[in-house]
């Protein structure tokens, strides 16, 4: 099967716990969001599986093969990087060209194509770019890179909502075309919401769960009412959470909604709220 | 495959010219400095003596930081050019094990750049100065080769082609200990994230610096040929078995698989 599976993924720096026993399947040709607060590990998650840090136990399998400095897996795999890790005093056209040399099925056409949509300057060095044009020109080249597994961490940093929104219509556009998988580890949840097909979601450094959106949107709802009578109607469901304003309380609830009494309201909650709920401690 | 690409990318013919351009300018200053220094004492050599005792020698021997900064200056791009292969090996997913070894034979380009460039301009600078302003070829004096050849150092008659020789030999020597230092801190902080490249650049500087300094006051040249000659062994061992572990670890991680 393809995909990037996780087995007891554990990574501890001294006495952090940076990752905690997580196993994961990640599967080929699907859109994941990987959300999680700061320092819940997403970051983590992404090194790990790009061989830019190594577990303290636990495996990483990319279509079958073991990961951890095999060059032919890494080869699948592209991870945009909230840091520029290219070399600065590159213009963004050797950029592309040096990326290439490791990422043969680079598209370079595409690449200068979305370039110019981004109204981006091919001919300025990375250095000079700002941090909007820095953000663009990384995504570009992530887009680009032709790998079967692209990761994304806070991919619309300092990103107009112009921009943003040509992001996502691009990467549906790229996903339709190539069927790769794209991972987006973001904090924009209710932006890329549309978007994500699954969401893996990681709190302190243990999965919290890896679902479908649909699933886990169509397995919660959103009850509101008087305070009083929330609670008589939650007692004995799972709540995930809870918001009081006033007297006015809205709980956050697994399963479907069934013999509503009257005075509360039901909605769909959506996957933010849904995820504060999750990580809130 | 992936260790020449990460070198191709990294070194190129604009940033190897530019180098050669720094050192020469550096060497240039500082020779220049340096001569000035010792031109007195020169003059009076060549007038007062037909031969020159040890005490002579210490006397005119010109201390040589600039010398020193020069070779530990450049070889701080060599450092530069690692770092930014260190980047440039996080962005595109290189293993470790080719930029253990590109990181390696960078390191060796360019302390071979140095050694090639620095040192024959410097000779060759001073044996100009010398011939403008005394009428004769001599080479100067310089902390380096203090070291290396103190008895043999300097004379009426100094025999240049030997100092040129151990001057090129303990530059050479300096240059590979300070790539090696700077190899294997660069490898261990591989397993770190790439933030650690600036903090390994500094330790690398501040080692390398301290070891040739610590071997420059040893002033013993056979002391200091053994103590370098050692690390240098002990190095180059460690990064072999670093390499060969590493090669060893992906081939049970492919059996694994």
């Amino acid at each position: 099967m393809r995909g990037i599976e996780l087995k007891n993924l554990t990574k501890h720096y001294k006495d952090t716990k940076a990752l905690e026993d997580v196993t994961l399947t990640i599967e080929y040709g699907k859109i994941y969001g990987l959300l999680g607060r700061n320092g819940a590990g997403k970051s983590t998650m992404v090194n790990l599986i790009s061989n830019r840090i190594f577990p303290t136990s636990g495996e990483i399998f990319v279509d079958g093969e073991m990961s951890i400095e095999n060059d032919e897996a890494l080869r699948k795999i592209f991870t945009m990087s909230e840091h520029n890790l290219l070399p600065v005093d590159r213009k963004f056209k050797d950029a592309v060209k040096l990326v290439k040399e490791f990422y043969p099925e680079l598209d370079d056409d595409y690449a200068f194509a979305l370039a110019e949509k981004f109204e981006l300057d091919v001919k300025k060095k990375l250095m000079s770019l700002s941090t909007g044009y820095s953000s663009i020109a990384k995504l570009i080249i992530a887009l680009a890179s032709g790998a079967d597994y692209i990761f994304f961490d806070e991919p619309v940093l300092g990103l107009d909502p112009n921009h943003r929104e040509l992001f996502y219509k691009e990467l549906i556009d790229r996903y339709a075309n190539t069927g790769s998988t794209f991972i987006i580890s973001t904090h924009l949840i209710d932006e890329c919401a549309g978007l994500i097909e699954k969401a893996i979601i990681i709190d302190k450094g243990r999965l919290v769960t890896a679902e479908d959106t649909d699933k886990i949107m169509e397995n919660s709802y959103t009850v509101t009412g008087p305070a009083e009578l929330v609670d008589k109607y939650t007692a004995g469901k799972t709540v995930v959470g809870s918001d009081t304003v006033g007297g006015i309380k809205s709980a956050y609830v697994k399963g479907k909604a069934e013999n509503v009494p009257q005075g509360l309201e039901i909605s769909k909650a959506s996957l933010q709220s849904l995820f504060i709920q999750m990580t809130n401690d | 495959m992936y260790t020449k690409k990460l070198l191709r990318c990294t070194w190129n013919i604009k940033e190897i010219l530019s180098l050669v351009a720094v050192f020469a300018v550096i060497v240039a200053i500082f020779s220049f400095v340096e001569f000035q220094d010792a031109r007195g004492d020169l003059d009076d050599l060549y007038k007062n003596s037909s031969t020159v005792s040890q005490e002579e020698i210490d006397k005119i021997s010109v201390v040589s930081p600039v010398g020193l900064m020069a070779m530990v200056a450049a070889l701080g791009f060599g450092l530069a050019f690692t770092a930014q292969m260190f980047s440039l090996s996080l962005q595109v997913n290189v293993t470790r094990k080719h930029l253990h070894r590109a990181t390696l034979i960078s390191e060796l380009i360019c302390a071979g750049l140095i050694t090639a460039t620095v040192f024959p301009a410097r000779m060759g600078i001073n044996l100009l100065f010398s011939k403008l302003c005394t009428g004769n070829y001599a080479v100067l004096s310089d902390k380096f080769r203090d070291v290396a050849f103190n008895s043999a150092l300097f004379s009426k008659n100094m025999i240049v082609s030997q100092g040129i020789i151990s001057g090129i030999l303990l530059m050479l020597f300096g240059s590979l200990l300070f790539a090696l230092v700077g190899s294997l801190l660069l490898n261990f902080l591989s397993r770190f994230k790439g933030a650690g490249v600036v903090f390994a650049s500094i330790l690398c500087f501040l080692s390398a610096a301290g070891i040739l300094i610590t071997l420059i006051v040893l002033s013993s040249k056979w002391i200091s040929f053994a103590v370098l000659g050692s690390l240098l062994v002990i190095m180059l061992l460690v990064q072999y078995k670093l390499i060969k572990t590493q090669t060893l670890d992906n081939k049970s991680a492919g059996k694994i698989a």
